[in-house]
């Protein structure tokens, strides 16, 4: 096996050397038409140690995660998790996104739990439009969501900050220095 | 049948999904079902978390695991997202496999694999429950010709939930029938709605929205009924822009299956939880119910 298909299998415990290319994955893909690499032909990459590829493709990015591909593969072969791996990778390795914007609301994401331990959507949705430089996207349905109660303004969050803290350190201890 | 559970409402359920967690409580409470909210909860990590930061993902849901563990009782997850979460990290400590966290666990494995995680709807459509909400029944929803949309995280992968069929989920059409509503067939109930690519992709979205929302009115439906708060945002909040995307206009009220109960069950706070819907549901009621 490519080292590159070793490394996917330790990170997300997938070995994908046993797809044989049917493409139930790809057929099903809710986000096929949108993405550069339908996912059996990401996974051919991978066997063949295309890491620049997979880690530089779209595909990972637009991945919604709905785990349609993980649910139909006749052999098992969890490919939402190897999604998850390859922009953990890319995440961990400082590398520029194929779709910055979903990067970013991902650090956004995990940055507002590491804050208080839990999202508070304001907060989040006002990093966001900061960091993707975006402002004036669903205006009208933010002030529609406000004056309907659905936008509680005051955070609240966990008491045990330590806990927070402690979970993030796992993931820091790991990412590779810039 | 049991009567108290642990709570685990999440972040979305405290924020945009706020109607769903009152009317869910409010249930519950008129089935005689106690709910007791985990102490010191925090966020499950949601898409993010698995996605690019798996370690603080998996301690993260061990934490709330722990608190439910602490508790002695199953715990309730109505988010979807939320619920998938909870029961990935519950089979990794049932396999060992939770070397993400070194191996550091809150509390012993056997402790918090023998945690059970269950969604509302698997406790709502057991045959004993669905006996007990027909007999508190007093608007039936005779007039509501409803699609059940399940969405991706509740059935998927079937390994991690093992939440009823994973290609065709039923718990949500039996409890929609027992509330006197016409639960119609679709195609659509476990496909993908986006989730947060609504923010960061959003023409991707739109695209899956609208495909589902064409797939209700080509079932017939004049409802549809959600178990998810993402879901329900991206179903309820995106129909101006799915109409846009169609060329036609779309409006088909989107609710939350617990906001279907209270309304069966005739309970006074219902109309403040569907006054917060994007897509107003009263022209629908008050054409099946008269201007009362």
């Amino acid at each position: 096996m490519a080292d590159f298909a070793q490394e996917i299998k330790r990170l997300s415990g997938v070995d994908v050397s046993k797809c044989f290319q049917c493409r139930k994955c790809s057929s099903g893909c809710p986000v096929v038409e949108h993405i550069d690499l339908p996912p059996a032909r990401l996974i051919r990459g991978i066997l063949a140690g295309r890491r620049d590829e997979a880690l530089d493709s779209k595909t990972i990015w637009l991945c919604a995660s709905c785990y349609t591909c993980s649910a139909r593969c006749p052999n098992d072969i969890d490919f939402a998790r190897v999604a998850d791996a390859l922009r953990t990778i890319a995440v961990r390795t400082g590398r520029a996104a194929a779709v910055p914007d979903v990067a970013t609301l991902h650090k956004v994401f995990m940055d507002d739990i590491r804050r208080r331990g839990r999202v508070h959507e304001v907060t989040f949705i006002s990093w966001l439009k900061l960091k993707t430089l975006n402002f004036f996207a669903d205006m009208e349905l933010g002030m529609a969501m406000f004056f309907k109660g659905k936008l509680p303004l005051l955070p609240k969050g966990v008491k045990d900050k330590k806990a927070i803290q402690a979970a993030f350190e796992l993931e820091d201890s790991v990412a590779e220095k810039k | 049948m049991r009567t108290d559970y642990a709570y685990y409402p999440g972040c979305s359920l405290r924020g945009t999904g706020s109607e769903f967690a009152e009317s869910m409580e409010a249930v519950f409470k008129h089935l005689g079902i106690k709910l007791e909210e985990l102490p010191d909860w925090n966020c499950c990590g949601a898409t993010s978390g698995h996605a690019t930061a798996p370690r603080a993902a998996l301690a993260l849901d061990l934490r709330n695991l722990a608190q439910a563990a602490e508790m002695n009782k199953p715990v309730v997850v109505p988010c979807a997202a939320c619920y998938h979460n909870m029961r990935a990290a519950r089979l990794a400590v049932e396999k060992g496999d939770t070397e993400l966290v070194k191996d550091a666990l809150p509390l012993p494995a056997e402790r918090l694999a023998a945690v059970e995680v269950v969604h509302p709807l698997e406790i709502l459509a057991t045959p004993e429950t669905l006996a007990l909400i027909k007999s508190k029944v007093v608007e039936p929803l005779a007039g509501f010709r409803a699609v059940s949309y399940y969405g991706c995280l509740l059935s998927r992968p079937a390994e991690a939930v093992k939440f009823d069929d994973t290609e065709n989920p039923v718990l949500m059409d039996r409890l929609l029938r027992a509330l006197g509503a016409e639960a119609l067939d679709w195609s659509y109930k476990v496909d993908c709605c986006g989730g947060n690519l609504v923010l960061s992709a959003p023409s991707v979205a739109i695209d899956l929205i609208s495909k589902i929302l064409t797939g209700a009115e080509d079932a017939g439906a004049n409802s549809v009924a959600v178990a998810c708060p993402l879901c329900h945002a991206n179903l309820d909040m995106r129909q101006f822009e799915a109409s846009r995307r169609l060329r036609h206009k779309v409006e088909v009220p989107v609710f939350y299956f617990s906001e279907l109960m209270a309304i069966a069950f005739d309970l006074p706070q219902a109309e403040k939880w569907l006054k917060k819907h994007i897509t107003t549901p009263f022209p629908l009621i008050d054409a099946i119910f008269g201007m009362d």
